[in-house]
């Protein structure tokens, strides 16, 4: 079944490319009727994941019915959670994995995923944009709906909704993605690259990029109001309450041994020098008997220190110190 | 100069110490008396056995303060509140001689083995600069802090060798 399913698309291949030259191009038979599926209206499911067609349809080919159909439409295979939608079928199988692989690591580390819409370049003018879609499938969940024109990173739109947050800045957004599409394209490093290499550089940009935008719109918000609260608090309280409350978050933490050993200690040597200082003043000094008998004929003393003059201000203490010692020796 | 002599040669001096103040020199009037009578006071205040005085005397030639202090310590009469005090030998004397501008310090046989060399001198200095100005009360006041500061170590020197001098004996 399987070698008879190769040799029939083989087969389809062939007649393809003498119906046309320049590209695959479904253009001979335009979607009108079948399923869209996997980039491919015309062709059995089994045949495109075999050939992995690359078609672009060209924008006279595509009514607005139709676009909205292969990208709004859940009857085509578009749930709601699917992070790349390419119902043109740019992307091959493997590429498409590779691209949701990106996209979904970065929704585990994100709040706000991103859904990636391809569409051919120059297909800009094609009465959808990501805000419908937005509204239309993925409301009110917070998230960033992206229309890559495949091949033209640089023309690409986007939509970034907070949820509960509202939306981000239609021109925070732009300047994202202009960003994001002059890296990937190229332009800045001065050479041309492929079309799905810089898809893969732009969804990483936009991944990078799209942190200062959810910061913006998510955590700030909170963080603002948090500060607030505390700060008014703070304010509010007076010294007295602050070491209350020191002393309470001390109190609750389980590793504050330390510093309350510390600032026992501390309180101690405090009390002890305190009780130092006042003892000295308040104690009385009893001088013991010395023993030493009376000399010289005299009742109650004998000893004269040396003597300090204060005769000349320019005479020094330390010169008559110096001289009081040369007179002993 | 033994002491009788010493007696004589002093005989005309008043041997009389008002609340710890002698001034026989005259440099107090009566409100710096009180002044200076309050920081002697407040030196001795700790010291129970001993008695603090500060004297201002102008010598005569001849004189020297070593020999004054010598004299008054010994036959002084110190009088606190009224009283006598009698022959007593923790008598501190912080002797200044406003005429040869001179300073220093007796000291009864109570402290007579605890002072060291230089010590009263770094005490008289603490009150050098006033009494360089002529500010005699600012200057015993400083040097009555200095000195109370200064007893305290001797007290703890003495408190010292008494304890070794006991246990010798015991």
């Amino acid at each position: 079944m399987r070698c008879f399913q190769l040799i029939a698309a083989t087969v389809i291949r062939l007649g393809m490319c003498l119906v046309s030259q320049t590209s695959y191009a479904a253009n001979a038979f335009a979607p009108t009727q079948g399923v869209v599926n996997r980039g491919s209206a015309w062709l059995p499911s089994w045949v495109s994941e075999v050939l992995e067609v690359e078609t672009a349809v060209t924008v006279d080919q595509l009514s607005e019915e139709l676009v909205r159909e292969m990208y709004l439409g859940l009857s085509s295979g578009n749930s709601p959670h699917q992070k790349v939608v390419d119902p043109q079928g740019f992307l091959g199988k493997k590429e498409r994995e590779s691209c949701a692989k990106t996209l979904e690591k970065h929704s585990q580390e994100s709040a706000l995923p991103m859904f990636l819409y391809l569409f051919g370049s120059g297909q800009e003018s094609l009465g959808l944009s990501p805000k419908e879609v937005y509204e239309a499938k993925l409301a009110p969940r917070p998230a960033m709906v992206i229309f890559y024109f495949y091949g033209d990173a640089r023309s690409a739109l986007g939509y970034v909704h907070g949820g509960k947050d509202g939306e981000a800045a239609p021109y925070d957004v732009a300047e994202l993605l202009r960003k994001s599409g002059r890296k990937a394209s190229g332009l800045d490093a001065g050479h041309s690259v492929m079309p799905f290499a810089e898809l893969v550089v732009f969804s990483k940009e936009v991944s990078q990029r799209l942190f200062w935008i959810e910061h913006k719109l998510i955590q700030p918000k909170i963080d603002v109001e948090d500060a607030a609260s505390t700060r008014g608090a703070v304010e509010d309280m007076s010294t007295l309450d602050k070491l209350g409350a020191f002393f309470e978050e001390l109190r609750s933490d389980p590793d504050a041994g330390r510093v309350w050993y510390s600032i026992f200690g501390i309180f101690l040597l405090c009390l002890a020098l305190i009780g130092r200082f006042i003892y000295r003043r308040k104690r009385n000094y009893i001088f013991p008997d010395s023993g030493i008998g009376a000399r010289l004929g005299a009742k109650n003393g004998a000893e004269v220190s040396e003597l300090i003059e204060f005769v000349d201000v320019k005479a020094s203490l330390d010169d008559q110190k110096r001289e009081l010692k040369e007179n002993d020796l | 100069m033994t002491l009788a002599t010493l007696r004589v040669s002093y005989e005309g001096m008043p041997a009389r110490v008002e609340a710890g103040v002698y001034d026989e020199a005259g440099v107090l009037r009566s409100g710096m008396v009180k002044r200076v009578e309050a920081a002697v006071k407040r030196c001795g205040r700790q010291f129970e056995n001993l008695s603090i005085a500060v004297a201002y005397v102008a010598l005569g030639d001849g004189m020297t303060l070593e020999q004054f202090g010598f004299w008054l310590l010994n036959y002084g009469e110190f009088y606190d509140g009224g009283k006598c005090q009698t022959e007593n030998s923790g008598r501190v004397l912080v002797m200044m001689d406003v005429k040869g501008k001179r300073a220093g310090i007796a000291y009864g046989y109570l402290l007579d083995g605890f002072i060291r060399e230089g010590e009263s001198f770094e005490v008289l200095a603490s009150g050098h600069a006033d009494l360089l100005e002529g500010d005699y009360v600012v200057g015993t006041e400083r040097v009555m802090i200095s000195l109370r500061r200064y007893l305290r170590r001797v007290y703890s020197r003495a408190q010292r060798a008494s304890k070794k001098r006991k246990r010798r004996l015991t």
